[in-house]
């Protein structure tokens, strides 16, 4: 057994692998805590501090991270039907992670590591994803409209299918993305790099498409 | 975008113009275009403007919807211009009978005929809507929508004098083969009131907080009421984002019109947001900080009154009234719009002084909201940059002078720490350190607004001094 109180007020550095399963860890503050592989499924984060934590590999399917400040380690972390509404993931590593089903809902991930993460049909409407590294990252389908992705790099990014309506786009690397059948409806793509880029199908009108 | 439309030919006339600015064009559904077209009207009537006016209805069926209210605002403008493909009965309406009405029937294949615009001429108001529907093509998998209301547009509105007239000699001279006469007699119109907008009493160049503010709050709360009529979310945001869209190009307007400063919007947001990342503040108050820095100047916005003295005459005999909670013209302006209330007040208190002398509130140290304190510095930093700016960029001397005058405030008007975090962020910019300046994209401004952005800042404050 895990002492609760003693992990809710941060005493315990080294939770590596622990088992808080459905845990209500709620405005804990858990910063620079050792989570690596820890089983978080379903546990109640809202409002909890998690800056400089080791989150990588953990499990926290549906859990509660709304309001978290997530500032984290996450790399291959399984976030699949979490809530991060207004969470704050600002250069967070969340490489290879799943966000699939995840409520992003005014997250902020400016300057966020995603690459290789599946965010597949996830809806990220208005969110801040400014110079995020979106590198692979497989966005299809995903509802991206009115995001800020200025400088944002998605090289080799799937976006087939991506709903990018005035989506602010500039200065992103699009590099061998495959953008099939997204929507760019009055999206700003000024100084965006659309070398290799798929566009076919896409919805480009009204799109500002001045490249560098 | 068709081509021969007028949003096609303005696109052309902007694309690879070095001198021009490339438009930015957002999205549109019917409802929003109905409110927002009412609201541009409607300061005909309210402000009395002798305006030129000239509409583009799609089908005559439209204009007949609107037909009665043209009426009323022909009584007060100068002169209205419809353009429409005919529908039975719209040339024999009482409002295409008069004197300063013309009505222009377009050719079935006009593409013309699938646009939205009004655009509204003079020399103390401009302001225009320029849209295009979205071809069935234009909608892709998901389709022509069941609902009128969902019908969707693209383009833009503005407020700027010189896009406007710009605009509106082109949609004049669309109409020549139609009717030479009258495109004669509006094009020389059009050519007076661009001469008087140069005057230096004309308002059009001069946003003030009574003129464009009533035009802004208008905007505002005619979209909000249409916001009412339904339930659809992808429709609420398209309101909401006009709304905040409205306040964004007055902030344009108003940088317009200081030669001197055209780009301290963007540069004070930018400067914010950085002192506040230097302080770790959290995702949601470098969001607010931002929006406030790109608000900011609307503060300043005077009355009209304050530019013409001679309105003053009577006011030195009048009583005066201390306020118990002083109003900012501009600010009040940002107050209609329910979720801009925390950057409102940040905005109103950027003024104030650390060590209590300051204005409108003359609040102290800690009572004054952090987001207030980083503004009033970045915004004093950024003035001082800018009259030190050459050609070549800021020179590192340059950078100096400026901290050199925060400094000498600080502990007076300004936060000790904040003048620190400052100090740092110039020694980084002294070393090559570039600060992105990111002009706002005013279609999609959405991503500043977030759940605290309409929280009540200094209700603890006003509580404790009512203690007092």
């Amino acid at each position: 057994m895990v002492d609760l109180q003693a992990v809710r007020s941060g005493k315990l550095k080294h939770l590596a692998g622990a088992d808080l399963e459905d845990e209500d860890l709620s405005h804990a503050n858990l910063s620079g805590v050792n989570l690596s592989g820890a089983n978080l499924v379903g546990a109640d984060l809202r409002g909890a501090k998690l800056s400089g934590a080791r989150l990588d590999g953990a499990n926290l399917i549906g859990c509660q991270l709304s309001n978290t400040d997530l500032r984290a380690n996450l790399l291959g972390a399984n976030l699949m039907q979490a809530d991060l509404t207004e969470a704050d993931l600002r250069g967070s590593n969340l490489r290879g992670s799943n966000l699939m089903q995840a409520s992003l809902s005014r997250t902020s991930l400016s300057g966020a590591f995603l690459s290789g993460a599946n965010l597949m049909g996830v809806n990220l409407q208005n969110v801040d994803l400014r110079g995020a590294d979106l590198r692979g990252a497989n966005l299809s389908n995903a509802n991206l409209h009115g995001a800020n992705l200025t400088q944002a790099d998605l090289q080799g990014a799937m976006l087939s299918g991506a709903n990018l309506e005035e989506a602010d786009l500039r200065e992103a690397n699009f590099a061998g993305a495959n953008l099939t059948s997204a929507n760019l409806l009055c999206a700003d793509l000024e100084g965006a790099n659309l070398t290799g880029t798929n566009l076919s199908d896409c919805c480009v009108v009204g799109t500002v498409l001045a490249a560098a | 975008m068709l081509p021969g439309s007028i949003l096609h030919k303005l696109k052309s006339a902007h694309t690879d113009q070095p001198e021009k600015r490339p438009l930015n064009f957002g999205v549109y559904f019917k409802n929003t275009l109905v409110a927002l077209c009412h609201a541009l009207e409607d300061a005909i009537l309210a402000e009395k403007h002798s305006a030129l006016m000239i509409t583009a209805f799609q089908r005559g069926k439209w204009y007949l919807q609107e037909a009665d209210r043209y009426g009323e605002i022909a009584d007060q403008a100068e002169q209205i211009v419809i353009i429409a493909a005919p529908d039975g009965g719209f040339l024999d309406h009482p409002t295409s009978q008069r004197s300063n009405v013309s009505v222009v029937s377009l050719n079935t294949d006009d593409p013309v005929s699938i646009e939205w615009h009004l655009i509204i001429v003079s020399p103390n108001y401009t302001a225009m809507v320029l849209c295009q529907e979205l071809s069935e093509a234009d909608y892709g998998a998901s389709g022509f929508p069941e609902h009128d209301l969902e019908r969707k547009f693209y383009g833009f509105w503005t407020f700027e004098p010189s896009l406007v007239v710009e605009t509106a000699k082109l949609a004049i001279d669309h109409i020549a083969p139609y009717n030479s006469e009258l495109h004669q007699q509006v094009s020389d119109r059009i050519r007076q009131i661009e001469i008087d907008l140069q005057n230096a009493s004309a308002l059009g160049n001069h946003p003030t907080a009574d003129n464009l503010g009533d035009v802004v709050m208008r905007v505002v709360s005619y979209l909000r009421t249409s916001q009412e009529d339904h339930t659809s979310h992808s429709l609420d945001n398209n309101l909401v984002s006009n709304e905040l869209q409205a306040f964004l190009r007055v902030a344009q307007l108003i940088d317009q019109a200081d030669m001197t400063n055209p780009n301290a919007a963007a540069e004070v947001a930018s400067l914010a947001e950085t002192i506040g990342q230097l302080l770790d503040l959290p995702a949601w108050q470098l969001h607010r900080l931002r929006l406030a820095g790109l608000l900011h100047r609307m503060a300043f916005l005077q009355q009209r009154s304050e530019l013409q003295p001679e309105a003053h005459r009577y006011s030195e005999d009048a009583p005066s009234i201390p306020l118990t909670c002083p109003l900012i013209p501009g600010t009040q302006v940002l107050r209609t719009m329910q979720r801009l209330r925390a950057i409102a007040t940040i905005v109103t208190h950027q003024t104030e002084w650390w060590n209590g002398s300051g204005q409108p509130a003359g609040l102290a140290g800690d009572e004054i909201p952090i987001e207030s304190r980083i503004l009033g510095l970045a915004a004093t930093f950024q003035q001082e940059l800018a009259q030190r700016r050459t050609e070549d960029g800021d020179a590192p001397e340059a950078l100096a002078e400026a901290l050199a005058v925060c400094q000498n405030q600080q502990g007076n008007q300004f936060d000790p720490k904040l003048v620190e975090a400052l100090a740092l962020l110039v020694s980084g910019l002294q070393q090559g350190l570039s600060l992105e300046v990111v002009v706002p994209k005013i279609a999609a401004g959405l991503w500043l607004l977030d759940s605290r952005s309409d929280e009540d800042l200094l209700s603890e404050v006003i509580t404790a001094n009512l203690g007092r």
